[in-house]
């Protein structure tokens, strides 16, 4: 077809509009797709420039009534019980002065609230009648309806006399009730006339909107698969929301006049729009807007007054004088708190909460520091999708020296082994060596970043890696070795093994891409490359025998199980072993899977140490969290006494370290307290837990773990494995690649 | 009579003040830091750094196959945009001579999917292999980088050296066709005889110029291999762009200093050997 020109170019014009429309039509069509009951948080209003004042409104010395630090709405005022020696008084928090005197008949032993007709509701244990009774009287102390016995109360009588009870309400229709138990508090939802409506177990906090709305938080657990709240109608028990959080919503509370829900967590408050959950910002931050961290006063109570002002009582126990509770009074104040002059910078790729808690804590210590806290990225991930530019960006500020006094060199943009090598940054090994918690830190993690005499970072944390073994497996094929000491070789000979005595079972779980060959080449690299000397040998017989033998094990049926679905406590599938790291999870949680997979008789499974090379231990761990001072800096001691901070034990233990600490008692601590808490249910066996990563994590040799090495010998290697290269092809390959990053 | 001798500096002074602070400048900066080493603590080391460079052996390894890049590319450049010019010189071939135009106003990081989509390990060349039965081609591996860079190379210069070529073939005066044919009806002896003579100074602008454009090959290696190339096609820049990052200046700026006095002595040599031919 002979077309014009004008009409040839015409045509093109047409297609290209047609393709761009189509393109953009179907694009636009299929974002923004999603769950609707689990609503995508993004923000629901522009956040107000607003702070909180602190001002502590009462000290309460040697109260032991449970009930004293419980805050109630009386109206438009803010109460509490109060216990001076003339008898029990109610109290408004916003003055501190005593409203009137409680009524005779008022016994809130177990807990109490207010209803909206200004009734004081009490619920006991009644030891005679063996219940539960809630009684409601008012101002006067005439009894308003006659008492109930609630039918069904799932909470745990303690010494068989009383309850404890978290939190209580009632409304017109029900009574809400939150109590402990051996495990979890329950919620349970009673009648008017005691009748059981409903039972949430495993709930953190409630709330009611009295409109027939209940907000619930709870932790993870069987029926929750994150922290979060979610709206309830308490009905028809129908779940209308749930909010997925990043930490565990200790407390809930629904602000009725501001239709709000206020959530707190160990960093503070955050609001959210009753109504579909939708977030509209952190309006409370521990350590900002109070003059002590969240996670200093375990237990906490808090209410959100009408203007929004926000109670918040804290208990905590001193030998000699009992209970101590405190009481604070947060006024909202429009605008932007006063900024301190800054002190001290810190440069890193990305804001982490345990850096900014950090901070938070350092400032609160140090009132004079003002640390300025530059990261580029949002979070990890906003990082890992940027890396690459981020490490460039990184490299030309090094050199224009347009970085913080501190910079994150570890897990945050280049490659350390190569910043170590120039005087960037300071020689921390003098100081670290002098520094009062030197004793305490683990040595071999310390040992293997120093280069040259010099240790220029400080690795803050540290993820490591073990394995879990299936020991019943092992037991029924006969295995008879030091799960302590496996070497790799030892790993790949138990294949005949299972072939001849376990067909139906595997030597490993699938654990990702490049697994278990990355492991064995990091065990063995110090013997392959030596990084002083720039030699890379890969021909050694021992070598070559060894990755024959794994592409044997490779090509075996009972090498890796990979057709499996996702169990948060049976990872290990019937397989012999189990790659895991320290990064993820903290100590309670990998004690919960623990112990929970081993609570089935039929299965027993220990946590071992990673396995080592064949002419060394090389049991490596790295750091995604090490900061180095800057040689240019002009503030080099305070940047060393912040990077001192870091290391205190206190600092150590936050939930929010990535990884495990650098501090080995520290990190003692977390696992005692960890096996601690769950010894409720699991009994002393959680200190088994303690002792296995106690080992493995005495048997770190160094912190390294090869970075791009690993995989410039990975690639070519695999593709022998794969049976697509020879194995001299792929040596050649996998030397060629060492040897021009060793020459550079 | 006004003194215009100094114009010529007014009409010049802007860029030349541009490239003097974002150029010359520079440079001259980077010049100091060949001569010393460390970053917080600047030590002076004399030639230490040139020594250390000379003897390095990946240095060694992307002098030589830089060079091999160069005196394999530019030739073959040359020679193919001169050929194609000569041929469509006296028609019009519009379509060709756009087809041969557009690789360079692709982007580098469009042209390179185009390269994968189509001699990648699953792309319509390795399909077709595979449809046959036979086993597909590494293209981009070791064995075959130099060979695909070098066509790279080739495809995205061509269309610009034959549009220089053409555009001064195009303006030589008919007269010298017209004088030729009185003797000879043979457009090959036109082509070498005439034509490559008159425009040798076309010739050699086209070879500076694709010697520039040979180092900008880097970008389509790196698109393709990212920092560490195959061996074979591992380049100087490469060698700089990575000893960027691992916060060696002082070598970085050592082997550029190096490349441009190469650079600059090959040029003057080209000039040079241009005069002289022109002079005669």
């Amino acid at each position: 077809m002979n077309l014009p020109e004008k009409s040839k170019q015409l045509l093109l014009a047409a297609i290209l509009l047609i393709v761009i429309i189509a393109g953009s039509t179907v694009f636009i069509f299929n974002s923004g797709e999603g769950n609707e009951k689990i609503v995508d948080n993004e923000l629901a209003s522009p956040k107000k420039e607003t702070y909180y004042v602190e001002k502590l409104i009462r000290e309460e010395l040697g109260i032991y009534e449970s009930i004293a630090p419980i805050f109630a709405n009386y109206g438009v005022n803010i109460v509490k019980i109060a216990f001076p020696q003339d008898g029990e008084k109610l109290l408004s928090m916003i003055n501190n002065a005593y409203i009137m005197d409680m009524p005779k008949d008022f016994f809130p032993a177990s807990g109490y609230c207010i209803d909206k007709n200004m009734n004081f509701v009490t619920v006991n244990y009644d030891s005679g009648n063996k219940g539960v009774v809630v009684k409601a009287i008012d101002m006067e102390g005439n009894m308003v309806k006659n008492p109930v016995f609630l039918d069904g109360f799932a909470g745990t009588v303690f010494d068989g006399s009383y309850i404890k009870i978290e939190e209580f309400k009632v409304d017109d229709k029900y009574i809400y009730l939150l109590s402990r138990t051996n495990t979890q508090p329950t919620l349970q939802i009673f009648t008017r006339e005691g009748q059981l409506h409903a039972t949430y177990p495993m709930t953190n906090s409630f709330d009611v909107d009295y409109k027939g709305g209940l907000f619930i938080s709870h932790g993870i657990n069987e029926e929750n698969k994150t922290y979060g709240f979610k709206k309830i109608d308490i009905d028809s028990g129908e779940v209308k929301y749930e909010i997925g959080l990043k930490l565990v919503p200790d407390l809930i509370r629904y602000h009725e006049k501001e239709e709000k829900i206020y959530s707190m967590d160990v960093e503070g408050i955050t609001t959210y729009l009753a109504d579909d959950g939708k977030i509209i910002g952190e309006i409370f931050t521990f350590g900002e807007d109070s003059t002590y961290m969240g996670d200093a006063y375990p237990q906490k109570k808090f209410i959100v007054g009408a203007e929004e002002d926000i109670y918040i009582a804290l208990t905590y126990f001193e030998e000699g004088i009992g209970p101590v509770n405190l009481y604070y009074r947060y006024e909202l104040m429009e605008g932007v708190r006063e900024e301190k002059p800054v002190t001290l910078t810190i440069t890193a790729a990305y804001r982490h909460d345990f850096m900014a808690d950090a901070i938070r804590r350092y400032e609160l210590k140090y009132p004079d520091e003002k640390i300025e806290y530059d990261y580029r990225f949002n979070s990890r991930q906003e990082y890992m999708d940027n890396s690459e530019q981020y490490g460039q960006q990184l490299t030309l500020n090094i050199l224009t020296g347009d970085i913080g006094d501190i910079v994150m060199t570890g897990g945050g943009g280049a490659i350390y082994r190569e910043l170590f090598k120039t005087d960037a940054f300071e020689d921390l090994a003098p100081l670290i060596e002098e520094d009062k918690n030197y004793e305490s830190l683990n040595k071999n993690a310390l040992e293997g970043i120093r280069m040259d005499g010099t240790i220029r970072g400080l690795p803050v944390s540290m993820v490591y890696y073990l394995y879990e073994i299936n020991t019943t497996l092992a037991n029924s094929i006969g295995l008879e070795l030091d799960y302590n000491d496996f070497a790799w070789n030892d790993v790949l000979d138990l294949i005949p093994v299972l072939e001849e005595k376990a067909p139906d079972n595997y030597l490993f779980i699938d654990m990702g891409e490049g697994y278990p060959l990355l492991d064995i080449l990091i065990a063995n690299m110090p013997q392959l490359i030596d990084l002083e000397k720039k030699e890379v040998n890969l021909r050694q017989q021992w070598f070559i025998e060894m990755l024959e033998d794994y592409k044997t094990a490779y090509e075996s049926n009972n090498f890796l199980q990979n057709n499996h679905q996702f169990d948060m406590i049976d990872m290990l599938h019937e397989s012999l072993f189990c790659f895991r790291g320290t990064d993820a999870l903290d100590y309670r949680d990998m004690i919960y899977r623990f112990m929970e997979y081993n609570l089935n008789e039929e299965r027993e499974s220990l946590y071992i140490p990673v396995f080592t090379g064949e002419l060394s231990n090389n049991r490596v761990a790295y750091s995604n969290n090490m900061y180095s001072i800057n040689s240019k800096s002009q503030n080099k001691e305070k940047a060393w006494k912040f990077l001192s901070f870091l290391l205190e034990d206190e600092i150590q233990m936050i939930r929010s370290l990535p990884g495990k600490p650098i501090n080995t008692r520290a990190d003692r601590e977390l696992l005692e307290n960890a096996a601690r808490e769950l010894k409720n249910t699991y009994g002393d066996e959680t200190y088994k837990f303690v002792d296995m990563m106690t080992n493995i994590s005495e048997k770190i040799d160094y912190l390294y773990d090869m970075d791009y090495f690993k995989l410039d010998i990975y690639t070519p290697i695999q593709r022998y494995v794969e049976g697509e290269w020879i194995l001299e092809e792929a040596l050649k390959q996998a030397e060629e690649n060492v040897w021009i990053r060793l020459h550079e | 009579m006004k003194n215009r001798r100094g114009y010529g500096w007014l009409f010049i002074l802007p860029s030349f003040l541009g490239v003097s602070i974002f150029y010359i400048i520079p440079f001259i900066m980077s010049l100091y830091y060949t001569f010393t080493q460390g970053i917080a603590e600047i030590k002076f080391v004399w030639l230490d750094n040139f020594y250390d460079l000379l003897q390095n052996p990946t240095f060694i390894m992307a002098t030589k196959n830089t060079l091999f890049f160069m005196l394999l590319g530019v030739p073959l450049l040359t020679i193919s945009a001169l050929f194609l010019s000569l041929f469509m010189s006296n028609k019009l071939y519009t379509f060709s001579r756009w087809a041969i135009l557009s690789p360079i106003i692709v982007p580098v990081a469009s042209a390179l999917m185009g390269w994968s989509a189509i001699f990648g390990g699953e792309g319509v060349v390795n399909t077709a292999v595979n449809l046959f039965g036979g086993d597909p081609i590494d293209f981009f591996g070791e064995g075959n980088a130099r060979v695909m860079l070098i066509s790279i190379f080739l495809i995205k210069n061509l269309g610009y050296m034959v549009v220089i070529f053409s555009s001064s073939i195009s303006s030589l005066s008919k007269e010298y066709r017209e004088a030729f044919l009185l003797d000879s009806r043979s457009e090959i002896k036109y082509a070498f005889k005439i034509v490559v003579p008159l425009i040798m100074p076309i010739i050699f602008f086209v070879v500076i110029l694709s010697i520039m454009n040979s180092f900008q090959i880097f970008r389509e290696a790196y698109g393709l291999y990212g920092n560490y190339p195959p061996n074979s096609v591992y380049l100087l820049q490469h060698f700089m762009n990575n000893n960027f990052f691992k916060l060696n200046y002082q070598r970085l700026s050592t082997a550029a200093f190096i490349l441009i006095l190469f650079i600059s002595v090959l040029i003057s040599v080209f000039l040079k050997y241009q005069n002289k031919h022109l002079d005669r």
